[in-house]
């Protein structure tokens, strides 16, 4: 996916029920004068202004078994966006807004596995709105076995977060918070914001998903951070000089994939990789996975593999072990 | 002219009509004099031999899909806004029913003046009257597509989830169940046979009579065109650019490989076998192009090709002479005349 195409750009935005999704929504409605917008949205929202197109869709969500790769796709936004797509006079913007309590995996799966929507539209970047002041409440919220903690997979997903209602919260407890979003999520930028405003430029054409962009937030990596108590989700950044060797890392890229995908939210990364004067960069939603030869390295820049795993259970010491051994010695 | 074609084939180009955006759906009437196009812009168009060609305000939003009745004395269209309507030549509705939700598909059974559409969760069945007839229950996902079978008896609903048989009662009477989500589905005209085209790049088939299952896997990408030659001996699907033709004369296509054929660059939006030459396979795509191929095992199956300007979006055949009609991305409706060239020239 690239910048340089026509394709119309996608943003989702996700977030739980009253954190200020909907509010979000009306303010980019709001402040783009003369663009046409379409908002998708799945839960009765108080969206409204009069050049945008609102469609309310029911969540559908498709188990799609193709091949070797199971995922999840969203049945709706396929009839929809393929529908839209059909006009003429297309849409310059496309947002999505999710139900609070959405997976935002089946959402974001759809932009890579229908060909159609593939061809038309791109995926700019997941959103996420949390509410500053209940966002402890729902990130330490016991959840039964098996059950999903979706506030936790929303952070997870996202490229950006609002830290929205900062003023219903002190600076000490903004701070807790931003750490514990760090804590799941190294790789998305965060910001406080009040009544959702926020510079357009910062949650439009993102490109959050174009390779050529891959990791240019540079995630931070927090060593030893504090684990909330019931966390199981985190990310795992990876940074190591030295040439990978191209049939090893296939054979790790396969197993990550396979064994890991399922609990792998979002990966992006930067490899090295031997025989090649290219950065080689990738991304990838659970087990689909999109990755190419990037530009050439600079003259005198430092040829480092560097890669962020936002995930359920990961281990970080048999990804970095399993990774170390596709190293050129 | 013949109703039969060898090679070489002309082709003559004709705008019928235009429409104000993207033509969604075309058809002919059985009499192939009239000829009806549904657009995006929600605007059906009726345009007939010899006569102008009449627009009507269908719907509100995307017109879906708008199909002449087995009489050809009526037409029923479907739309974005969950309405079905059917109206009669003149453009005047003469029956209504709607629903929550988007219409994804209609379908005219061959026998009576019934229509039966997808609107969301719901089939929903009209008669010419204004009546409707059966109030199916709800099925568990979004209908994406309806058939009826040839003789009227039946109607296939496909969903995630399988295809739904329904007759005259509530209750659906079988669901052939599937973890898959359909997007195409068509009966055989035998009956023994339906098939679905699917979003996970496959067929899947079932025997009505037993529910044995097939499936044909490894296409490019999901399957959205279906279509049977008249006796139910073979099957044509398009995916992206490709074409596949499958055997099921005898015990059916099971093990066995399909007929590939590749004409096209981009994809195709239009494939149905000649009602006048039923040997003859007629296929449009996006690139602008229009393929006829005749199926062979071995060697070359192309037996024309014609590069148009527009970008097809949709194609139907007329039911009475080698005629193509065709929408375009830009709501022009063509219609593609082929006949044999003259030995001679002229």
């Amino acid at each position: 996916m690239s910048l340089t195409d026509n394709k119309v750009p996608v943003t989702v935005v996700t977030g739980f029920l009253g954190s200020g999704k909907t509010t979000l929504v009306n303010y980019i409605l709001n402040e783009q004068h003369g663009k046409r917008i379409a908002v998708i949205e799945n839960e009765f929202g108080e969206v409204g202004v009069d050049d945008a197109l609102i469609i309310d869709a029911e969540e559908e969500i498709f188990e799609m078994n193709n091949g070797c790769i199971c995922c999840t796709v969203r049945g709706d936004l396929i009839r929809i966006l393929g529908t839209l797509m059909k006009r003429r006079d297309k849409f310059d913007y496309i947002l999505v807004e999710t139900t609070g309590l959405a997976d935002p995996a089946p959402v974001a799966q759809t932009f890579f596995v229908d060909d159609e929507i593939r061809a038309q539209l791109r995926l700019d970047a997941i959103v996420t709105v949390v509410d500053a002041k209940h966002l402890s409440l729902h990130l330490f919220e016991e959840k039964a076995e098996g059950v999903e903690n979706e506030a936790l997979e929303q952070i997870a997903f996202a490229d950006r977060i609002l830290v929205n209602k900062t003023d219903l919260v002190t600076e000490e407890e903004l701070v807790e918070i931003e750490g514990h979003l760090r804590t799941i999520n190294a790789s998305a930028s965060v910001v406080r914001t009040h009544m959702s405003k926020v510079d357009l430029d910062w949650v439009l054409n993102v490109g959050a998903f174009d390779l050529q962009r891959v990791l240019e937030v540079e995630p931070t990596f927090l060593e030893d951070s504090e684990h909330l108590h019931d966390q199981s989700i985190t990310s795992v950044g990876i940074e190591e000089t030295g040439q990978v060797d191209v049939a090893k890392i296939n054979n790790w890229l396969g197993w990550l994939l396979g064994e890991k995908g399922v609990d792998i939210f979002r990966m992006k990364g930067i490899l090295n990789v031997a025989g090649s004067d290219n950065r080689f960069v990738f991304q990838g939603v659970h087990m689909l996975f999109d990755g190419q030869p990037d530009r050439a390295w600079g003259e005198g820049e430092d040829r480092v593999n560097k890669m962020i795993f936002i995930g359920r259970n990961l281990d970080r010491d048999e990804i970095t072990q399993r990774f170390r051994q596709c190293l050129i010695r | 002219m013949s109703d039969s074609l060898t090679t070489p084939i002309s082709a003559t180009e004709q705008v019928l009509a235009v429409l104000p955006d993207y033509v969604s759906d075309v058809d002919v009437s059985p009499d192939g004099r009239h000829t009806v196009a549904g657009s995006v812009s929600g605007h059906v168009c009726i345009a007939g031999a010899g006569d102008e060609s009449r627009i009507i305000e269908a719907h509100d939003g995307d017109v879906v899909r708008a199909k002449w009745s087995p009489s050809g004395q009526l037409l029923a269209s479907c739309g974005i806004d969950g309405a079905l309507r059917i109206w009669d030549r003149s453009g005047s509705m003469v029956a209504e029913a709607r629903h929550k939700g988007w219409a994804t598909d209609l379908a005219w059974r061959t026998s009576g003046d019934e229509v039966a559409a997808g609107i969301g969760r719901h089939v929903v069945r009209l008669l010419a009257n204004g009546m409707k007839t059966v109030q199916h229950e709800e099925l568990p996902a979004t209908v994406e597509c309806v058939t009826w079978s040839k003789d009227g008896r039946r109607l296939f609903a496909g969903h995630y989830g399988g295809v739904t048989m329904l007759q005259g009662s509530a209750k659906p009477v079988k669901t052939f169940r599937w973890k898959g989500a359909p997007l195409a589905v068509a009966a055989s005209p035998d009956g023994k046979w339906v098939v679905t085209g699917n979003q996970d790049a496959s067929l899947h088939v079932w025997k009505v009579a037993d529910g044995s299952e097939l499936q044909m896997t490894g296409f490019s990408t999901k399957v959205l065109l279906i279509a049977w030659s008249h006796n139910s001996q073979r099957l044509a699907n398009a995916a992206m650019n490709e074409i596949s033709e499958w055997d099921f004369s005898g015990r059916g296509p099971k093990g066995s490989k399909p007929i590939g054929m590749l004409g096209h660059s981009e994809r195709i939006t239009g494939l149905g076998y000649s009602p006048t030459d039923h040997t003859i396979l007629g296929s449009v795509a996006t690139d602008g192009s229009v393929c006829l191929w005749r199926p062979a095992k071995s060697g070359n199956s192309m037996l024309h090709s014609h590069q148009t300007r527009h970008v097809l979006s949709t194609m139907v055949w007329s039911p009475t002479s080698p005629r193509m009609i065709c929408g375009t991305s830009n709501g022009e409706v063509v219609s593609l005349t082929f006949e044999e060239k003259s030995e001679k020239g002229s």
